[in-house]
């Protein structure tokens, strides 16, 4: 009786464990070519059941020869239906919020018909974020990390 | 450097015949001044190349509309303010000639750059595929170029990824 007690317990603990993970609000990546704007976060491009979908955003400093810096940033993106774009930037401003970007941002970004991009936006809040399986049963952990201490844990518990 | 120095010299020589040209109008001024009285306005001065008319007496200041010639004594005004200009801008001007050259020859680099960058990823359009170290050159090559050289390759280079005729990643 004590035993079949503790285990309704445990059950109603780890349920009510798992109900209470917090808002949950994946963006999948969207490439809208028609009106030139792409977002999606990173966390759930990364873990999409494709391997096409990714996004993101990236920036170059070159020295050159007289000493000077050039710079340039791009965001990129590819949906489900493999739509896909990639628009860049010189202009100072742009560049360097592309390089602010998080691990699990949301990422959005527009660009023009020369290709510029000419809006770029990064938003990382907690409903982004992947989920996290505390109970070690599930094995949905993110992968192994890539180096610069962004891995998941392995999940693989159980 | 040749040119500079000969814009310079013919600079200087202009300067001198103005200055000249301007103490033989004065002379012809002081000569016309006490030949007439102050109750006759001289109407017309025989001046060489051209005809001056209605010299009177007149404030400093220039006013003219385009109809009504200029008088004598407006002329010199105008030919001392040119003249200061002229001194001032001189240095000015040399070093301007200086920096026409460098530009003229940056100029040429630049096309010389911009046309080995076009070929290079025009090469690697009709590869239909970058490496990462082939992209990371092309790269540096385009950062070599000016602001608009840079911006004109990488429209192309992006245009190409995103048709799909070049693969690769930037």
């Amino acid at each position: 009786m004590k035993i079949k007690s503790f285990m309704l317990i445990s059950a109603i603990t780890l349920i009510t464990f798992t109900a209470n993970a917090g808002l949950i609000q994946p963006a999948i990546v969207n490439v809208d070519l028609v009106n030139m704007t792409a977002n999606g976060d990173m966390a759930t491009a990364r873990f999409s059941d494709n391997d096409v979908e990714f996004i993101g955003c990236g920036t170059r400093n070159i020295l050159n020869a007289d000493g000077t810096v050039t710079s340039f940033g791009f965001c990129q993106a590819e949906d489900a239906e493999e739509e896909q774009f990639t628009c860049f930037s010189f202009d100072t401003a742009l560049v360097e919020k592309m390089s602010t970007g998080n691990d699990f941002s949301f990422v959005t970004f527009n660009w023009n018909e020369d290709g510029d991009c000419t809006r770029v936006g990064f938003s990382t809040q907690s409903f982004y974020l992947p989920e996290f399986q505390g109970d070690g049963n599930n094995g949905n952990g993110n992968g192994n990390g890539n180096g610069n201490g962004n891995g998941n844990g392995n999940g693989n518990g159980g | 450097m040749k040119l500079s120095y000969t814009l310079h010299v013919l600079q200087l020589i202009v300067i001198t015949l103005l200055l000249l040209k301007l103490a033989q109008m004065d002379g012809h001024l002081q000569q016309l001044m006490s030949d007439s009285s102050a109750a006759h306005p001289i109407t017309t001065i025989e001046q060489g190349e051209g005809e001056i008319t209605g010299v009177t007496q007149q404030p400093e200041t220039i006013v003219t509309n385009g109809l009504i010639p200029p008088t004598l004594k407006q002329i010199q005004t105008m030919i001392r303010q040119e003249l200061a200009i002229l001194k001032q801008a001189s240095p000015g001007n040399i070093r301007s000639d200086q920096f026409e050259y460098s530009d003229a020859q940056d100029l040429i680099d630049q096309e010389i750059q911009l046309q080995l960058v076009t070929e290079e990823l025009d090469f690697y359009i009709g590869q239909g595929v970058i490496s990462a170290q082939e992209m990371s050159n092309l790269q540096i090559e385009i950062a070599k170029l000016d602001s608009e050289g840079q911006k004109q390759m990488m429209r192309k280079l992006v245009g190409a990824l995103n048709s799909g005729e070049l693969e690769g990643q930037l």
